[in-house]
């Protein structure tokens, strides 16, 4: 898997920003582009979105632009990267891998933005020394349990490597 | 007399000035014209549909079959788009930053989503990698809003022979069809007589076979004054008689 978009542009479904990767199943829309958000210091930190339907342009962070129009059927997945002083601290607990989601964690309550009907699941971890949000966005909060399952799929495909 | 004759001289030069100028922009309106003609745009090309050949293909893939499209957008932000995604037909528009015919497609495909024959299409554009293109030409030729995707390898997947080439898919359909087209106008023909097709193709199905037919006879009958279940249209034993 390249660790870099330069190094194997263009020629594979494997996407890599910054020790970002995943390999992209079918049926699944991925971008990975620096945060909209710029830190004290100039950084950007790289911010990962995929969807099970058509990812515009312009999207916020936490899927502005993408959830108004996330069909029942559909998923939204952000992974929105956090400085070093989230690293290791009580939001941000230590785990192995990329987490996953389970259908008991979404809640209409979890969302950004209130959309009727959907649901949401936010997790915060720290892995390979980097701290991270996972926000997972379902078309329906009736059908967690085989949106969480389709979310999972793409989840365990993410790869996150020791910052550059 | 000598001044009238130097009026005289300076307003034949002056004349022969105006007609070297005149001349001059004549020649380069035939030569504007010219390469107009070249690239299919000339002012009496009304039948934009002549130069176009975008036809489905009879191993029409299924769209879940069809490959997504991956690389990096020409800011070099890695993307995988996948052209059956959605309730939008994709437009994907195979473009180079080199040849001239492009030009008109990345003026024209700079919206994410436009509408051709009443209908929205998501629309793709799709240049070869960045170790093929240049990514900075390619950044200054996007337009407005438009999806620029630079992927070798959707060249290679969709078997693009050259630029421009177009593919047409369906999230329900697959590929619809693909081509060529060296002028927008015979690209936004093609989708517009696409639709067209699909929506007679779909009306025609709906419709039982024979119906045409049997919608005829019964207004034929009732303008004789024969409803279609009038017992005089049903045979009885003994109505003819063989003998």
């Amino acid at each position: 898997m390249p660790t870099d978009p330069l190094s194997s542009p263009g020629t594979s479904s494997s996407l890599a920003l910054r020790g970002l990767s995943v390999d992209v199943p079918d049926g699944w829309e991925v971008r990975i582009r620096q945060s909209n958000d710029q830190e004290a210091d100039g950084l950007r930190f790289p911010v990962l979105h995929a969807s099970t339907q058509p990812l515009p342009t312009e999207r916020a962070d936490y899927g502005g632009g993408v959830v108004e129009r996330l069909g029942r059927d559909s998923v939204f997945i952000s992974l929105v990267e956090f400085g070093p002083e989230a690293v290791g601290s009580n939001l941000y607990p230590p785990v192995e891998e990329v987490p996953r989601v389970e259908p008991s964690k979404f809640h209409p309550f979890q969302l950004q933005r209130r959309i009727p009907g959907q649901a949401g699941s936010q997790t915060f971890f720290t892995l390979a020394g980097r701290a991270f949000c996972l926000y997972v966005v379902i078309g329906s909060f009736a059908r967690r349990a085989g949106l969480a399952s389709l979310a999972n799929e793409l989840l365990a495909r993410v790869k996150i490597d020791p910052g550059p | 007399m000598t001044a009238v004759y130097a009026i005289v001289i300076v307003l034949a030069l002056v004349v022969i000035l105006m007609a070297m100028l005149i001349a001059g922009l004549l020649r380069s309106h035939a030569e504007i014209l010219r390469k107009l003609e070249a690239l299919g745009m000339g002012a009496d090309d009304h039948d934009h549909r002549g130069s176009l050949s975008i036809t489905a293909k009879p191993d029409r893939k299924p769209p879940s079959s069809l490959p997504g499209i991956s690389g990096v957008d020409p800011d070099g932000q890695p993307v995988t788009l996948s052209p059956t995604l959605g309730s939008h037909s994709a437009l994907i528009a195979f473009l180079s930053t080199s040849c001239s015919s492009c030009t008109v497609f990345w003026e024209n495909l700079d919206q994410p989503e436009m509408v051709f024959g009443g209908r929205t299409h998501r629309v793709i554009v799709a240049t070869m990698g960045p170790n093929d293109e240049s990514p900075t030409r390619a950044a200054s030729l996007r337009r407005g809003k438009a999806d620029v995707v630079m992927s070798t390898q959707a060249w290679e997947d969709y078997e693009v022979p050259g630029a421009p080439y177009f593919v047409v898919a369906d999230p329900a359909d697959g590929i619809l069809g693909e081509g060529s087209a060296d002028t927008f106008q015979a690209l936004v023909g093609f989708l517009e007589d696409s639709l067209n097709d699909r929506r007679w193709d779909e009306a025609t199905a709906a419709r039982p076979p024979g119906g045409d037919r049997e919608d005829r006879i019964d207004r034929e009958l009732r303008a004789a004054g024969l409803e279609p279940n009038d017992e005089r249209l049903h045979h009885k034993a003994g109505d003819f008689n063989d003998a």
